[in-house]
């Protein structure tokens, strides 16, 4: 006999995920999903950026680290005051929302508006799972090449947010910046963009303006 | 990629359901995996057939049906399935795409002989 099925492989993930997203959104918080290359910048640029969400004042942020091993990336997070929790996942190449799910009570969920949760470093597999987040951010640094939005379909459809990095390399490559964007343009445009240096700061300002209008227009201050 | 927690939740819904339709051995498994999914079909059955080992499931043949990546235009209304290299719209060439296929993880049905 044949039995019918058509249930969803990745349900058990999915509902995970979704359990995340309620509790997230009971306390208001917006949950940034970070990806990127190893070594595209996501680590500093959270750094940038929370030295600016402090400066500015507004808002206040919490972290998740991803990493298969060590905790250097909570180290340097640590060193902002901000609440981090680090995710070893020995091995799996992706946080899932299991993991993300099992440290979220560990944060003070009450004293946070915005949860930077950065991704193992992978541009293939954290496109698969959803944790919970409102949006994923891709980072992609311009050392990387303007060839991978058709290389790497999935996560530039995928990404709400792109973040280009280390523009203040430019001067010293080959790379033609709009190739990149009529490249990612051609797998998704409907993509909040910036281009910006964590190294010197460079057009960061815009994209923590970002995060607190995304958070204000999610839970408007009364 | 994770092929092998991929398998093994297929798995636990088919004996699952075997269960549910009174035992029996499973003979094939159909599964319905989107064009952009970063599943490799030969990889999958390796790692089904290493887990299902001492299971109703163990002689299954895996059946894959690979979906292709299927558009609809917001703009135009076209609808579609995607070229290689691009999300546009075939009719109108905008951007304003929402994909109706080709992202699936399914698995669809499968076929029980319980013998009688």
């Amino acid at each position: 006999m044949e039995v019918k099925v058509f249930s969803n492989i990745l349900d058990a993930n999915d509902r995970l995920a979704e359990q995340n997203r309620r509790k997230l959104a009971s306390h208001d918080i917006l949950a940034l999903n970070i990806i990127g290359s190893p070594g595209c910048g996501k680590t500093t640029l959270l750094e940038r950026t929370l030295d600016i969400i402090s400066k500015r004042g507004r808002i206040r942020a919490g972290v998740i680290e991803g990493d298969i091993a060590t905790s250097r990336d909570a180290e340097r997070i640590r060193k902002f005051g901000v609440p981090v929790v680090q995710i070893n996942t020995r091995g799996a190449c992706h946080l899932d929302a299991s993991m993300v799910g099992s440290v979220l009570d560990e944060l003070p969920l009450d004293k946070i508006d915005v949860l930077l949760v950065e991704n193992v470093g992978n541009l293939v597999c954290p496109a698969d799972f959803d944790i919970g987040e409102h949006a994923k951010v891709l980072v992609i640094s311009v050392t990387e090449g303007e060839d991978k939005p058709q290389k790497y379909p999935l996560i530039f459809r995928l990404a709400k947010v792109a973040v280009i990095t280390k523009t203040d390399l430019l001067p010293h490559l080959d790379f033609d910046i709009q190739k990149l964007i009529a490249d990612m343009d051609s797998i998704q445009k409907a993509q909040a963009r910036f281009r910006l240096s964590a190294r010197t700061g460079e057009g960061c300002e815009a994209w923590v303006e970002w995060i607190e209008q995304v958070r204000q227009e999610l839970a408007p201050r009364r | 990629m994770h092929e092998l927690s991929i398998a093994g939740s297929v798995l636990e819904k088919v004996l699952e359901e075997t269960k549910k339709h009174g035992g029996g051995k499973v003979t094939e498994i159909k599964l319905q995996i989107g064009k952009l999914s970063h599943i490799m079909p030969d990889a999958l059955d390796f790692a089904f057939l290493t887990l299902a080992e001492g299971t109703p499931a163990a002689k299954a043949r895996i059946d894959i049906e690979r979906v292709p990546l299927r558009l609809k235009c917001r703009a135009c209304g076209w609808e579609g399935q995607a070229t290689e290299d691009t999300f546009a719209c075939q009719q109108c060439k905008g951007a304003d795409v929402e994909i109706t296929a080709g992202m699936e993880l399914v698995l669809a049905s499968f076929t029980l002989d319980n013998g009688g």
